[in-house]
């Protein structure tokens, strides 16, 4: 391609942009009109990234994010002063705190009564396998619908006497989600009513969540069908 | 009148409902039509989506998202999506948030018209339902001229949607509007202010907000309770922030705030407001721009994890996606608002007040006191409280207390037959000695005192 028609397909993008789609339109050429397309669509989308930055929304969603990453500071500061010995200050982040199993319950309690915690809502239990060599371990998203902050609680137990003391009695939905973390990793919630699994059959044999979870060959006579590895 | 009390019997409901609405079993202890214990037996729709999720790409996720709630697949899309750009901090352009937004509302509309009339229809309200239906399609029809399917969408993909709108779509939308409106109207004339619906619906299953928050209620079920939230206005995502729209909340208009017709009611009032965003994103929906723009060719997350929450038809719908920065996720877990909304209905369905109340008074022996130092009161506690539950009733209060006896007991069970089970049960222990006591309403004796009665002392 010549430096003549390099300048030519530059100019009639350049014109098209502003939107005179008819400097592309009337380039006879019929390839160095579709490269002049090509270009034009090129130059389209490296505008679309750039925009973003620069508009207002951009920067109102930083700060309300600013905004609540500060409040999880807080929360997380507060809980650690609170109860120095129980958490892990070196596994913490801004977002979530790493606490030791033992006390659990005491600091779920002051979590959910402490007029500056006030977390009346427990979003969510999940469980997570670190790998099949390591742990396993439990996840709480617990959100305050008072002062509207929200905080990530993390307990790891070994993988061979998976126990957690159980916050049913402190959020009455911990129930079914302990039976269901229960149901799909073993962990065993200390002082749970009624941990018994919930999705799947009482006499279902593992754990299917975890990484070393090998199914079973045939249920009640039923043959169960393996689990396919990598779909692509 | 006094309470007539007779057996517990126990009710089987489920699990294939005759006209599958879902696939429920429930265990119903009744004593007449007085539900005294329900409990739901879950997991028959179980279908392993999280250890699905495991073991596809990013992208092959989402067809999975449709299934796992068929009636508002575009909102479990949307949240999927939006936890997906959240974590991989990806931009879309406007056009698509708007074109999503659009998605969202529709279905939310298309929802709720279900859950409307096939609520009717269980309360014996046939009409109704054949109207919602009909209306539904309409909303599917659209979908169907977007995407190509009624139900399962797969339409919102990370970074983009799946096809541009259609030559024609924002006015059948519109169009679809304006044939819709008057319908609210001739639904609440129809069903809401029926008699025999309110009736049925009125003051019955009442969910006090304290409780709908300690059992993660979310959605227009807590909403009926009377507490104002709805993450679209609270914890905006996508572009929510930019429309003008109103949290319709339970106010007990009927009946008690919470009861079965107020998260009716609330319903059908989000249905107006969906209304409104609707001709709101219409109205600044960018004509121009690719849908595809933002779209990733291979999806693969930094390391870390996300929590997010987006509102779907039935309340807070969550994902918390773990990335190890490989194609596929390491953990991708659903909160889901029907499992914890599903949770509370043992508590609000139980006819507690009909429960007859007992003291008992508990002394313990020697084996029994020496057990107890040995495992704490609280613990102790705690297997009463299963003790009593298990039986149908409840602990109202437990202390413990020096002199005579050790421990004082107020508890709710279904009858005498169980509280005389529950008591021998504990006196053949050997443990403790406990002595029964039936408590009465202040209100029987009122009833008494109006009951004349002849008696004649001896000798007299």
């Amino acid at each position: 391609m010549t430096d003549n028609l390099e300048q030519l397909i530059k100019e009639a993008v350049e014109k098209a942009l502003e939107g005179d789609m008819d400097a592309i339109n009337n380039i006879e050429d019929r390839v160095t009109r579709s490269k002049a397309k090509a270009a034009l669509v090129k130059a389209k989308r490296e505008a679309a990234k750039e925009k973003p930055e620069v508009s207002s929304d951009e920067s109102d969603s930083t700060q309300d994010s600013a905004k609540i990453k500060t409040s999880n500071e807080n929360i997380a500061e507060l809980i650690i002063q609170q109860f120095p010995e129980d958490i892990n200050k070196d596994l913490s982040s801004e977002g979530h705190i790493q606490i030791h199993p033992k006390n659990w319950m005491a600091i779920a309690k002051y979590l959910r009564d402490d007029p500056a915690c006030l977390f009346d809502s427990l979003q969510c239990i999940t469980g997570v396998d670190l790998g099949e060599e390591s742990d396993l371990e439990v996840r709480y998203n617990l959100h305050s619908m008072t002062h509207l902050h929200a905080i990530e609680v993390r307990i790891t137990c070994s993988r061979n006497n998976a126990k957690v003391p159980s916050v049913e009695s402190i959020w009455r939905i911990g129930d079914w989600f302990e039976r269901e973390t229960y149901d799909m990793y073993g962990i065993e919630f200390d002082g749970h009513r009624d941990l018994s699994r919930i999705l799947l059959p009482e006499d279902w044999e593992g754990w299917p969540l975890r990484k070393d979870y090998d199914v079973q060959e045939t249920y009640h006579g039923i043959v169960v069908p393996k689990v396919k590895e990598g779909w692509e | 009148m006094g309470i007539v009390k007779g057996d517990q019997m126990i009710l089987n409901m489920g699990p294939q409902h005759p006209s599958t609405h879902g696939v429920l079993r429930l265990k119903i202890s009744t004593d007449g039509e007085i539900v005294s214990n329900i409990e739901p037996v879950i997991g028959y729709l179980h279908r392993c989506f999280e250890k699905h999720c495991e073991n596809c790409t990013y992208e092959q996720v989402i067809p999975f998202t449709d299934r796992c709630d068929y009636i508002a697949s575009m909102n479990n899309n949307f949240g999927y999506v939006v936890a997906m750009e959240k974590l991989m901090e990806i931009k879309v352009p406007d056009r698509v948030e708007y074109i999503r937004v659009i998605m969202a509302e529709l279905n939310r509309i298309a929802s709720h018209l279900l859950a409307l009339g096939v609520y009717g229809l269980d309360v014996g309200a046939f009409t109704p339902f054949l109207y919602m239906f009909r209306d539904r399609e309409r909303i599917l029809d659209i979908f169907e001229l977007t995407c190509g399917a009624r139900l399962l969408y797969n339409y919102m993909w990370v970074g983009g949607v799946s096809h541009d709108l259609p030559v024609g779509f924002v006015e059948t939308v519109y169009g679809f509007l304006d044939y819709f409106e008057p319908k609210l109207k001739e639904y609440n004339e129809i069903l809401t202010y029926n008699k025999i619906f309110i009736e049925r619906t009125a003051d019955v299953g009442v969910l006090p907000p304290e409780v709908a928050i300690s059992y993660g209620v979310s959605g227009p079920n807590l909403r009926g309770s009377g507490v104002k939230w709805d993450l679209r206005k609270d914890e905006p995502y996508s572009i929510y922030e930019r429309f003008d729209f109103d949290v319709p909340v339970g106010e007990g208009t009927i009946g008690t705030t919470g009861d079965c017709w107020d998260r009716f009611y609330v319903r059908m009032l989000e249905m107006t407001e969906s209304v409104k965003i609707l001709r709101q994103a219409l109205k600044d929906l960018p004509q121009d721009g690719d849908v595809h723009q933002a779209l990733p060719k291979k999806i693969r997350p930094p390391k870390g994890s996300i929590y997010q929450r987006t509102e779907s038809p039935r309340g807070d719908l969550a994902y918390y996606i773990i990335s190890d920065g490989s194609p596929q996720p390491y953990r991708l877990k659903m909160r889901s608002p029907a499992f914890t909304a599903l949770s509370v209905l043992n508590e609000i369905s139980r006819g507690v007040s009909r429960m007859p109340k007992y003291l008992l008074e508990g002394s313990y022996l020697a084996e029994g006191s020496k057990g107890l130092l040995k495992e704490g009161g609280t613990s102790r506690r705690k297997l009463v409280e299963g003790l009593a539950s298990s039986m149908g009733g409840s602990i109202e209060a437990l202390y413990y207390a020096f002199g005579e006896n050790d421990i004082y007991v107020i508890v709710d069970v279904p009858d005498d037959a169980t509280m005389t089970a529950l008591s021998l049960a504990v006196n053949a222990t050997g443990a403790l000695r406990l002595k029964t006591t039936v408590l009465m309403d202040p209100e029987i004796i009122d009833e008494a005192s109006t009951k004349s009665i002849s008696y004649r002392a001896p000798g007299q």
